[in-house]
């Protein structure tokens, strides 16, 4: 397509600021996470599935399960991942191992960042990492009731 | 459904990573007299209006329906848009079907664009589709999800990365034979393998590009469409569905994850032989190893093994059993909120027989389908799906 | 993270660049403003409207007007305005006092937002009491054009 004339370009941006609410639920896993170095779940009281991130309802059956909370156990299984290969613009630096985590027997995945691999090679740590490989929860010493207060690493044999 | 409904007309624009030479609307204006025309009708005989797009981050106009609103035909005419993510396109047609179905319009026009182009950054908004209170800076776009999908199938099933690279070869060769789509690279397995690593183990070559453009999609009631064009696609099979993604295991796993929207629209369309019955597929598939999982869930194959080895013999090749994406699909053209319309109005085509270089010869039953969302805490996947076919059931 | 009590509130950014295409006929509007100082509408065929700016179809007779392009003369009437004071800064616009305004110039069909100078807007009451639609305006091109809406402004013709 010719065009007969200039196309012009306007630059533009979005720089807009949030504050999001936690939430009552929300309130108390970052409360546990930064004071008590927990990871804390609720419990469905009829389908008995244990949430994490911890929900304020189970959207299955529609009740309100904010009071039946749980305290996961800090080690678990690796359940998919992917090595992230690319500098995607405002995300970490590459590359690093990103995954879905099974902590503490919840019936939830966490996503995560996965520690303590060697990415020097990547074919070799395609090798070494696998899902069902038990991983640990490490606890920051400062945290600030965010996901990055923790990470997590294979447990070595 | 009450009444009967039919395709009589879709249009669509020339997708690219950025339409310079077009505002917004003129975007929309271009899809839309392009479906009136196919469908010769005036702007005069529509009845009311859908209009579907996904996040206007990308376009970064707020409420952008309000902008584009007359170029879509809505002046005078009642006018709303729908949302689902990367479903919207495929909303947007059961809103305006139920419309027509249920007799509160006799023809609508199902509208959809958008500009995933106009922000340099566009996986950076897809980083912010994530529950702002727990999955905020974690790095999750929906490269990095998918990717982890991918990863744990590949292990748990035994496909390979040959697999899903020649499935996406495929892609890119249909989309040599559509003149509407973005990416148009003949590329081999080899190309593909040699792409690349976005974010292990997906390849660039397999993954969708950001498009601009728009769709528009025009139904009718049976009394209309049989004045309208000798060539309707009646909709016989429409049903859309929610899978709410707390990632549990059974969430990863294709072989459980039952497309309940396409079963229940294969029960309406009178299907129940969906190898046999259905000529060309049109799934939603903005990454190539999805196509393996689909023919799981939209019940071709019994099950993975079987899948894997229809991938090895060509199924879904044009010279396979249903070619699948014989537009190159949405690995080769993504404009988010409107290729969900963009796979209804292809499926159309082909029932219609105005699919020229792309054309599935005598096809009489086609399938189409609507993904958005994703597999992250506290996320959603709208689905939907559509059976178009040239007899009404 | 922002806690008043019991209550948590998780701070977050969108910071998102963009490069807005604005297609041909916008781009024929601002070529013209830059390079000509001149205004640009398109004319329906069917209806006789004059749009300004100017569109590449008509939403009423929804037919295409790319090839429609009419000078349009500087001068019109003030159809509404008001005036942002310096009570209130608000976020992303320019420092206040100023007044904005709708003017529908002649020889167009619709009006376009646009800054009015040249009024004294130390004392906004006084102002206010002044303007009245209906007023006759002009469009006062500036020297350094760059093909943006502030290419120009409007003034009261006194």
């Amino acid at each position: 397509m010719e065009p007969r004339s200039e196309l012009i370009e306007m630059p533009g941006e979005w720089n807009l600021r949030w504050l999001y609410a936690a939430g009552e639920v929300g309130t108390r896993y970052i409360t546990e996470l930064r004071d008590h170095a927990r990871i804390m779940a609720t419990k469905c009281t009829e389908c008995d599935r244990i949430l994490v991130p911890p929900q304020t309802y189970c959207e299955r059956c529609f009740v309100s399960i904010k009071d039946n909370w749980v305290e996961l156990e800090p080690k678990g299984t690796l359940e998919v991942f992917t090595i992230v290969n690319t500098q995607f613009p405002g995300q970490r630096k590459p590359p690093f191992v990103l995954g879905y985590f099974r902590i503490g027997g919840a019936s939830a995945n966490i996503p995560h960042f996965l520690e303590g691999i060697d990415l020097s090679d990547i074919d070799k740590a395609k090798r070494e990492i696998h899902v069902g490989m038990p991983v640990r929860v490490v606890f920051r010493e400062k945290r600030e009731g965010r996901l990055s207060d923790f990470y997590l690493e294979p447990i070595k044999k | 459904m009450a009444r009967r409904v039919a395709v009589v007309g879709t249009g669509q624009t020339y997708f690219m990573t950025r339409r310079k030479d077009a505002s917004a609307p003129e975007l929309v204006y271009e899809a839309t007299t392009r479906a009136l025309q196919d469908a010769e009708l005036s702007v005069k005989d529509i009845d009311s209006v859908v209009f579907g797009i996904a996040p206007e981050a990308f376009m970064g106009v707020n409420c952008p329906d309000k902008w584009v609103s007359d170029g879509a035909g809505a002046l005078n005419k009642p006018f709303f848009r729908v949302h689902t993510g990367g479903a919207t396109g495929g909303s947007a047609v059961i809103a305006a079907v139920e419309q027509v179905a249920s007799g509160v319009a006799d023809v609508v026009m199902a509208v959809a664009m958008d500009r995933v182009g106009q922000t340099p950054v566009a996986q950076r908004v897809l980083g912010l589709i994530w529950d702002p209170i727990f999955a905020m800076g974690l790095s999750l776009n929906l490269i990095t999800v998918t990717a982890m999908l991918n990863a744990r199938m590949m292990e748990k099933y035994g496909y390979t990365e040959w697999h899903t690279a020649k499935l996406a070869s495929k892609n890119h060769k249909n989309a040599l034979n559509n003149p509407y789509a973005h990416l148009k690279v003949d590329v081999s397995v080899e190309d593909v393998l040699n792409s690349p690593v976005l974010s292990w183990p997906i390849k660039l070559l397999e993954v969708c590009p950001s498009s601009d453009g728009a769709c528009a999609v025009i139904v009718a009631t049976e009394e209309k469409a049989r004045k309208i064009t000798s060539t309707p696609a009646w909709v016989n099979g429409m049903a859309g569905y929610t899978y709410v993604t707390t990632p549990g295991n059974e969430d990863l796993d294709p072989e459980r994850y039952v497309s309940f929207d396409v079963r229940k629209a294969y029960r309406s369309a009178g299907i129940d032989n969906p190898r046999q019955q259905i000529d060309v597929c049109e799934p939603y598939m903005p990454f190539s190893f999805s196509e393996i999982g689909d023919y799981v869930q939209l019940g071709f194959a019994k099950d993975m093994k079987e899948a894997i080895k229809m991938v090895e013999d060509g199924f879904g090749e044009m010279s396979g059993e249903i070619p699948f994406a014989p537009s190159g699909g949405v690995l080769c053209t993504n404009p988010i909120g409107c290729t969900a319309m963009v796979r209804v109005a292809e499926a159309a085509i082909h029932i219609m027989g105005k699919g020229e270089k792309r054309q599935v010869p005598g096809a009489k039953v086609a399938l189409a389908t609507g993904r958005g969302g994703s597999m992250a805490p506290a996320s959603a996947t709208f689905s939907n799906a559509f059976i178009l076919a040239k007899e009404p059931r | 993270m922002q806690q008043t009590g019991k209550r948590i509130q998780v701070p977050g950014r969108w910071e998102i660049p963009y490069h807005y295409d604005i297609g041909e006929t916008s781009s024929r509007f601002f070529v013209e403003l830059r390079d000509n100082a001149r205004l640009m509408g398109t004319k329906c065929p069917h209806c006789g409207r004059i749009l300004l700016p100017p569109q590449s179809f008509c939403g009423r007779c929804y037919v295409t007007l790319k090839d429609q392009l009419v000078e349009v003369k500087p001068e019109g009437a003030l159809e509404a305005f008001t005036i942002v004071t310096k009570d209130y800064s608000f976020t992303g616009m320019p420092a206040p006092p100023f007044v904005i305004c709708l003017v529908k110039m002649d020889e167009a069909s619709t009006s376009i937002p646009q800054r009015l100078e040249g009024v004294d807007t130390s004392d906004p009451r006084k102002v206010a009491s002044q303007l009245r639609p209906g007023m006759r305006v002009r469009a006062v091109f500036h020297k350094e054009r760059r093909g943006r809406i502030d290419d120009f402004h409007v003034e009261l013709i006194t």
